[in-house]
């Protein structure tokens, strides 16, 4: 029963392109949604409900209430940003089959519609091949977060930061490239105090102990230990630590907080996307940009890896953005390079439980 | 001495003093405004560039009476350096005697922007004199054959790189309090957080700053002739040949257990000896590495290969959150000293109540450290043989030496 079910969770990253001559719009549009579940998300939650309505040549990505982390994520800004990134690589899907989609955001949750994707009326043409879209499914198969520590001398090809600028620009966010190893030792000793700070609360350790679970867990939505580097014995005893009651072993805390300090500090490079407003709307498009800017690096066989807890705990967002001296609020920080070891990908819910329809 | 990257570097970090160049043609301006206050014009002041900038005449602090009256005290009637020395005394005294308003007439000025503070020293080497002369002439070489100029020669040459400020800024104050060379090296990326402030001697200036940068700072308050080269950015793979390079002995004490063995590394391929003191609750340890001496030494001292090292640090390196694993790595680097120290011992192995998090430190036994170290260092300089791994005990007294004696 478990190995069956930890087939079915790595079955979604098995996806091929199609050929969407041969489909039905409803079965076009849930293909395409077989690809949106490839996005990141925060803890691995998948926070996504999609409503296919065929008639209407519409997707709703919905928000699903219950999948937001409310010790983690107390805004929802994690959760809106994973919608944004699922909404991408629906996007850029639908972009590859020719049906090219129009966006609205919503803002709502489920069972309203986050974000609109209303898909033209013209038919769908034939696969395309080595065109700029085919690229990007390619990408969204092997796309992955990996937390370790990347090679600090290799640097990043200019193409990629041109392209990270011209991505952010064209989802009216600021982009800061932070390549100075001054900046970049002063973020990751931020981001390591952060951590302590965000390991220090018992709620928010309860929850990350519930997605932080062994290799071979039949839960889709988690985060093996194996994804972060940990050993299957330190896995569980971390997840199990994680959720006991009282004091929280200061050497566990240590670690957590000290391997994504050394993350950072061994990145070439690490990005902060800041947007106008702190609102529903720019978290989406934010997950939007951080999703392409994804799969970009991917296509140069480059990582990245996001970190949270410097937008999450306003306190040291206001020192980022001190640091930044920016006027506008980080919403995404994530670093960018070369990882030393190779991670597995973290499971998926299969498309077809996520998925509704309507006509 | 030093690198051409890191000459490149001396002072150049924000709030660094600035030496008044009143000597010639392009020089730096300082008035008397009708208030009292000072006005100083910087030319080549590359922060500020060339403006006027107002000193409180409560921010001028005169240091040359303070020297004159220490040298004349600890400088011995009759002998060459007092004869010199008084005739350095003259020139002062005939500026007085000038009663003139130029504030500039003798004596070196130093701005210092962070505090808008402007200081008189003396002239560079008498301030220097008097500040380490109470060493007398404590240091010599193995062979006593030196006489106090060659040792101060010696010492002035000696370039101390220095990687960790935490217990490594006792050390930096010890190094420079023996020693007074002219160049060092400081690197470390974190800030100063109150918790540091049991083992490191710290105000409220200086908390939430990078320790590297406050290390220098604190150094430069009482010596703005000592070229520093700050890497506030820590140590890193891009740095770390640039760091050794050029330094006459390293000390070591960084966190980082890559950086350690890099910098141990690059120590060995360069022949340069490096310097780790360990505070181990009440227990000192000190491991040196004479890779001055042999450049196939290990990485480790006493016995432990490079193999082990390495299999040892890559078991912690994958599982940074077992401590066990950590002091696996940690016991294989530096021994079992640590069990001399029983509550030390309790806490790290967690058979006692562990009530705080962090490594357990002792600011006083970081302080017997640094101590320990700036002998140690000032004695390799000079020629002395160094045992690889030494320890003391500061409550039972009991001490102990390892390894070779290089």
């Amino acid at each position: 029963m478990i190995k069956r079910l930890l087939k079915i969770n790595y079955e979604a990253l098995d996806i091929k392109p199609t050929d969407a001559t041969k489909c039905t719009k409803k079965q076009l549009y849930s293909h395409l949604v077989s690809w949106a579940i490839l996005a990141p998300s925060s803890h691995n939650t998948q926070p996504w409900k999609f409503i296919i309505k065929p008639k209407k040549n519409i997707i709703d990505i919905c928000l699903d209430k219950s999948q937001i982390l409310p010790n983690s994520d107390k805004h929802e800004r994690q959760a809106f940003i994973s919608i944004g990134c699922a909404a991408e690589n629906l996007i850029l899907a639908a972009r590859y089959y020719g049906v090219a989609p129009s966006v609205k955001y919503i803002g709502e949750k489920y069972p309203l519609p986050t974000i609109r994707i209303h898909l033209n009326e013209e038919e769908a043409t034939p696969p395309k091949e080595k065109t700029k879209s085919n690229i990007f499914l390619g990408a969204m198969k092997t796309r992955m977060m990996n937390r370790s520590k990347y090679d600090a001398l290799r640097p990043i090809p200019s193409i990629l930061l041109k392209q990270f600028k011209e991505t952010a620009s064209s989802f009216g966010a600021k982009l800061d490239l932070v390549s100075d190893i001054k900046m970049r030792s002063a973020i990751a000793e931020l981001q390591y105090t952060a951590d302590k700070s965000a390991v220090a609360d018992g709620d928010f350790r309860k929850e990350l102990g519930a997605f932080l679970l062994p290799n071979n867990t039949p839960n889709g939505r988690s985060m093996p230990g194996n994804t972060f580097g940990l050993s299957e014995k330190m896995t569980v005893k971390l997840s199990s630590a994680l959720q006991e009651e009282g004091s929280f072993d200061p050497d566990l805390a240590y670690g957590f907080a000290a391997s994504e300090r050394d993350g950072i500090r061994s990145s070439p490079l690490v990005c902060i996307l800041s947007v106008a407003k702190d609102k529903a709307e720019w978290w989406l498009k934010t997950g939007r940009a951080l999703e392409k800017m994804a799969l970009l690096a991917e296509i140069q066989k480059v990582n990245i890896a996001v970190h949270a807890a410097l937008i999450e705990k306003e306190m040291f967002t206001d020192l980022l953005k001190l640091r930044l001296q920016g006027t506008q609020r980080p919403a995404a920080l994530f670093r960018v390079g070369y990882a030393t070891e190779k991670r597995p990908h973290s499971p998926r819910i299969p498309a077809a439980r996520v998925i509704e329809y309507e006509n | 001495m030093g690198t051409k990257e890191s000459d490149l570097r001396y002072n150049k970090y924000e709030g660094a003093p600035h030496i008044l160049k009143t000597s010639n043609k392009v020089e730096d301006q300082i008035g008397l405004s009708i208030d009292g206050n000072f006005v100083l014009q910087l030319k080549g002041f590359l922060p500020l560039g060339t403006k006027k900038i107002t000193i409180p005449k409560e921010n001028f602090f005169d240091l040359v009476p303070v020297t004159i009256y220490g040298l004349l005290d600890d400088l011995i009637p009759g002998s060459s350096l007092m004869e010199a020395f008084l005739r350095e005394v003259k020139k002062f005294e005939d500026v007085l005697k000038k009663q003139t308003q130029e504030i500039a007439s003798y004596g070196t000025l130093v701005y210092y922007s962070r505090k808008n503070h402007l200081v008189k020293f003396a002239p560079p080497s008498w301030h220097r004199l008097a500040l380490i002369v109470r060493n007398s002439t404590l240091f010599q070489d193995p062979n006593r054959k030196m006489n106090w100029e060659e040792v101060r020669i010696v010492f002035e040459k000696t370039l101390v790189a220095i990687a960790g400020c935490s217990v490594g800024n006792n050390i930096v104050h010890a190094v420079i309090g023996d020693l007074r060379p002219l160049c060092l090296k400081i690197a470390d990326q974190k800030e100063y957080h109150i918790p540091n402030a049991n083992r490191v001697r710290l105000t409220y200036e200086d908390f939430g700053r990078n320790k590297a940068v406050v290390t220098a700072e604190q150094i430069h308050a009482i010596d703005p002739f000592m070229k520093i080269s700050v890497y506030q950015e820590g140590l890193h793979p891009a740095n770390i040949e640039e760091f050794v390079r050029g330094s006459s002995v390293i000390i070591e004490e960084m966190d980082d257990p890559d950086m350690k063995l890099l910098i141990r590394e690059e120590a060995r391929r360069s022949g340069i000896p490096v310097v780790m003191v360990t505070d181990l609750g009440s227990v000192v340890q000190m491991d040196v590495r004479r890779f001055d001496k042999n450049k196939n030494l290990p990485l480790a001292a006493c016995g432990v290969s490079d193999k082990e090292l390495y299999k040892a640090r890559d078991q912690w390196r994958d599982d940074l959150a077992d401590r066990d694993k950590f002091w696996d790595f940690a016991f294989t680097f530096i021994g079992y000293h640590a069990q001399k120290s029983s509550e030390f011992y309790g806490i790290i192995k967690k058979t006692d109540p562990v009530l705080f998090g962090g490594l357990p430190q002792l600011g006083s036994t970081a302080i017997v450290a640094a101590g320990i170290a700036s002998e140690a260092i000032a004695r390799l300089v000079l020629g002395f043989p160094i045992p690889e791994r030494m320890f003391i005990h500061k409550y039972t007294g009991e001490t102990g030496i390892e390894g070779k004696t290089l």
